[in-house]
């Protein structure tokens, strides 16, 4: 990573953009069409969960200061373990950013670009996140914390100018398909805040003593965008199909008007979201470039930027069409994020305090 | 014979006759051997040694305007040969016939008498003490030369420089050390009203060519004695003097030393303007965009000085560089100071409205036309698609067309005799213009898009700046024309992402927002009071960090 520690609010646009980007790219959508009605209930449950996981999560890296799930699993399983932690976060992040990419360059087509081949329109987002990725990850977090508000804003503001078409009796009935699917089967929506793997990360990024406060605030702004986005949707729409297309967040947009020059306005917002996009595709090829450059040794990154890049513009080319896509997000996508981020990662911290509390493998960085 | 005559001619006429050989120049490499500049000679005892070497070095012979005056220097009731050296139109010939060859020539009582009248410590007594002729130079300084910058130079190098920046050098019979005389006496041009940062209220004093003049104006902008003015000297042959300004007490020594330590590495055969220096001490060159910030306003460099800055002035230029600079400083305008923070900052955010205008707006006009014309209005949209049913060219060939004329005239309007100037405008802008609608080469919606762009370019503050957005703005036009929004949105993210790797000696561009700093109390983009602008900018590191006390308005709250 770069010398240079990040800033609170750097950092916490970093695990922001993540979440908002899931919003844009339909993750709401999928939640909705899980849990109906009850989904507004079941985000505030998940989101309650989710603030006790990440307690958990500083309670366990307490003991492991400035140190990242790569650090405390070589610590754990030496070197090997470190290896095939970064492997499987490197695939995780670069994957499923292959697929979010497809899965907005595929809307894109849908909502202007038809003329414009698929695999044009993605190399262009390519050429952006490896021009970006040559500038550093301080780079990367600087321009995100620039846009972070403007992105914000803009959602927000979606939200807020369709007031007047919400229809309140598509939050009820509260319990949507029932408790069980709203409290226990709706568990799984909380793939929607993979976000969080951010956190194992951050440690050795940000300053001392403001990783707690990050962790907090990033996690209850991210459940209040995502509260404040299914609520709307729920408003505003009937019924949401995971066959449905276009995102969400473009509809709702479009019923946007103001007086009658201001009528149509979803470009201008298509314009803040594709820069959105590109800072969470940016964001994740950094992340997955220093962790590599972690368990690989490399000193010049320039080169694996490329490499990056190219991986992403393959993978984001296999799904044949946008139900593909979708098939991936909505049931490959929550499991591994349960596996990996809820999972695997929470073991190995688990373990390391275990092993630390019973005062074995002193090691230079933990002692 | 004449027949022989006209048989040639008849010959001539029917005949081929090839061109006869014509004047051809061509440029090859110089046949003379490269002349070796070595100026690290010591000065002879040999008077005629010293004058070969100068007649060699100035080509005395064909050079018509570097004078030298032999004459017979009177000391101590003795004859010396000597000689003078000065570039006509450089030194003042009233200076050094009133006060250097006077003096010397001509016999008087400092000159004629063969001994020194002290005063001793017992008392004060005067005693005679006979002069010495190994005290030739200990004499011509002290009794013979009534001038108040008088300097030994020992060395040719120090000699040259001095002749080439309007000084007369005395050279002596038997001495090994020359007399460098300031007599400075050529024409320039005075202190004048800014030409290109003009304001309503403020001072109306701009920078001029002389650096000494321009030390002067900001030792008067300033007023205080911690101002330092370290002299340096850059380019191999041009020896430019430059002179690095800050305030001892508030700037930072490592920013100081890093100015110093890149001035001071400069390895280049001459200097000619501070935009050359500009250039040469940057972080990034690859990127157009401006990272010093340059102005010819003594009060805006003296401002910078009292923030925490560096200024670095160039001689023989009007511009000085401020280092180091953030985006917001092109934003600004001297104006901000003079005016109440409503006022100054409703400016700012006209500027800004600019800046987003010139890089964004013939983009967005090429994306909305070709692939979002749902934004605009039905009506509108009709409108702008009934202007164009006539023109047969592309929308991206109709803007070009037109920002490229646009840019013409504006160079040509530059160029052009100043009588000339606001003909061009008249004439391109209205005549050519309304030719292009008629003849149906361009529409008249796209005449307003380049005209609001134009002119919202001119209210950008910092020409530099200026330039760059105008620059940038055809890379958002090829890229709102591949993708629309899509390609301003990837423009956007890079454009952005360049503008906070960059760094000005040390300081990152996009200071104080990215990284995000501490901003309270303390000018960024919109101007505070002056009241509160109680800080200094926390990313200068300045030795003193406050600029005022929490009360600065104590007759108002005498207790507080």
């Amino acid at each position: 990573m770069d010398n240079t520690k990040l800033g609170n609010f750097e950092a916490i646009a970093l695990i922001l953009i993540i979440t908002i980007n899931h919003i844009i790219l339909n993750f709401s959508k999928t939640i909705i069409s899980r849990t109906g009605s009850g989904s507004a209930l079941n985000i505030l449950f998940v989101g309650i969960l989710l603030l006790l996981f990440v307690e958990l999560l500083l309670f366990l890296f307490k003991h492991f200061p400035k140190l990242d799930i790569l650090d405390i699993s070589e610590y754990l399983g030496g070197k090997t373990l470190k290896i095939i932690t970064g492997i499987l976060f490197i695939g995780y992040y670069i994957v499923f950013a292959s697929i979010l990419l497809r899965s907005f360059s595929e809307n894109l087509k849908i909502i202007y670009l038809d003329k414009l081949p698929i695999t044009i329109i993605i190399i262009i987002f390519i050429i952006a996140i490896t021009y970006a990725n040559k500038l550093g990850f301080s780079v990367i977090s600087k321009v995100n914390m620039l846009f972070l508000p403007i992105i914000a804003f803009c959602m927000l503001f979606v939200f807020l100018a369709n007031i007047k078409n919400y229809n309140l009796s598509g939050i009820f009935p509260l319990l949507g398909n029932g408790a069980q699917s709203t409290f226990i089967l709706g568990l799984s929506n909380l793939f929607a805040f993979s976000s969080i793997s951010i956190l194992y990360f951050l440690p050795p990024l940000v300053k001392d003593n403001s990783f707690r406060k990050i962790a907090r605030i990033s996690t209850i702004l991210s459940i209040i965008l995502f509260f404040l986005g299914i609520f709307a949707f729920l408003c505003l729409f009937s019924f949401l199909r995971n066959s449905e297309e276009i995102m969400a967040l473009y509809l709702a947009s479009r019923y946007i008007e103001f007086g009658r020059f201001f009528q149509r306005l979803d470009a201008v917002f298509l314009l803040i979201w594709t820069i959105g996009v590109i800072s969470y595709l940016c964001i994740i090829t950094s992340l997955s470039i220093n962790i590599f450059k972690k368990i690989s040794n490399i000193t010049n990154s320039k080169a694996l930027v490329y490499c990056l890049a190219g991986i992403i513009y393959i993978i984001s080319l296999i799904p044949k069409n946008i139900s593909q896509t979708n098939y991936i997000e909505i049931n490959i996508f929550k499991y591994i994020v349960f596996i990996l981020i809820l999972g695997y990662s929470l073991f190995i911290l688990i373990f390391a305090n275990i092993r630390k509390r019973l005062g074995g493998g002193k090691n230079k960085k933990t002692s | 014979m004449n027949f022989n005559k006209f048989k040639q001619s008849i010959f001539n006429l029917i005949n081929y006759t090839p061109p006869k050989n014509s004047y051809n120049f061509n440029l090859n490499n110089s046949t003379s051997k490269n002349i070796i500049s070595n100026t690290n000679k010591k000065i002879s005892a040999s008077l005629k040694e010293n004058k070969n070497y100068i007649d060699f070095k100035y080509n005395t012979l064909i050079n018509s305007d570097i004078i030298i005056r032999d004459f017979k220097l009177v000391a101590g009731g003795k004859l010396y040969p000597a000689f003078i050296i000065y570039i006509d139109g450089m030194a003042d010939s009233t200076l050094i016939n009133d006060f250097i060859l006077e003096p010397l020539m001509l016999r008087n009582r400092a000159n004629m008498h063969k001994f020194h009248c002290l005063r001793t410590k017992n008392k004060g007594k005067k005693v005679l003490v006979e002069k010495h002729s190994n005290n030739l130079s200990f004499e011509i300084e002290q009794s013979l030369l009534p001038q108040n910058a008088l300097e030994k130079e020992t060395d040719f190098s120090n000699i040259f420089n001095a002749i080439n920046m309007g000084n007369c050098i005395l050279f002596v019979d038997t001495l090994s050390v020359a007399f460098n005389l300031d007599v400075k006496g050529f024409k320039q041009r005075s202190v004048d009203s800014p030409n290109n940062e003009i304001v309503i209220k403020g001072p109306q004093e701009a920078f001029v060519e002389s650096i000494r003049v321009n030390t002067s104006l900001l030792r008067r902008a300033t007023n205080t004695e911690n101002l330092v003015i370290e002299n340096v000297s850059v380019g191999k042959l041009s020896n430019t003097a430059c002179a690095i300004c800050y305030l001892k007490n508030i700037a930072n020594t490592e920013l100081i030393a890093e100015v110093r330590y890149r001035l001071n590495n400069l390895d280049i055969d001459s200097l000619l303007s501070t935009g050359q220096l500009e250039q040469l001490i940057c972080e990034d060159t690859k990127y157009s965009i401006p990272q010093l910030l340059s102005t010819e306003r003594p009060d805006k460099a003296a401002k910078n000085l009292f923030g925490g800055r560096v200024v670095v002035l160039v001689n023989g230029n009007p511009y000085c560089l401020i280092m180091p600079a953030t985006i917001s400083d092109f934003i600004s305008s001297p104006e901000d100071t003079n005016l109440k923070p409503v006022f100054a900052n409703f400016l700012k955010f006209l500027r800004l409205l600019s800046i987003a205008i010139t890089l964004l707006l013939p983009a967005a006009y090429i994306a909305i036309v070709g692939f979002h014309q749902e934004l605009l209005p039905t009506e509108l949209l009709f409108s702008i698609l009934a202007s164009r049913e006539n023109v047969p060219f592309p929308v991206i060939f109709e803007l070009l067309v037109m920002e490229i004329s646009f840019e013409l005239i504006r160079e040509a309007g530059l160029r052009v005799p100043s009588p000339i100037g606001p003909t061009i405008g008249i004439v391109g802008a209205l005549v050519l213009g309304q030719a292009a609608v008629s003849a149906s080469i361009v529409s008249p919606f796209l005449i307003i898009i380049v005209a609001i762009t134009g002119i919202a370019s001119f209210a950008i503050p910092d020409f530099s700046f200026g330039f760059h957005i105008r620059i940038t703005r055809f890379i958002f036009i090829f890229l709102a024309y591949l993708a629309g929004f899509l390609g301003i949105a990837i423009g956007l993210y890079i454009y952005f992402a360049i503008l906070c790797s960059i760094k000005s000696f040390g300081v990152l561009y996009m200071s104080p927002y990215a990284p995000n700093t501490k901003t309270a109390k303390t000018n960024n983009f919109f101007v505070l009071p002056t009241w509160m602008q109680e800080v200094r900018h926390a990313f200068l590191h300045p030795k003193k960090a406050k600029a005022q006390n929490n009360i600065s308005m104590k007759w108002r709250h005498p207790n507080g």
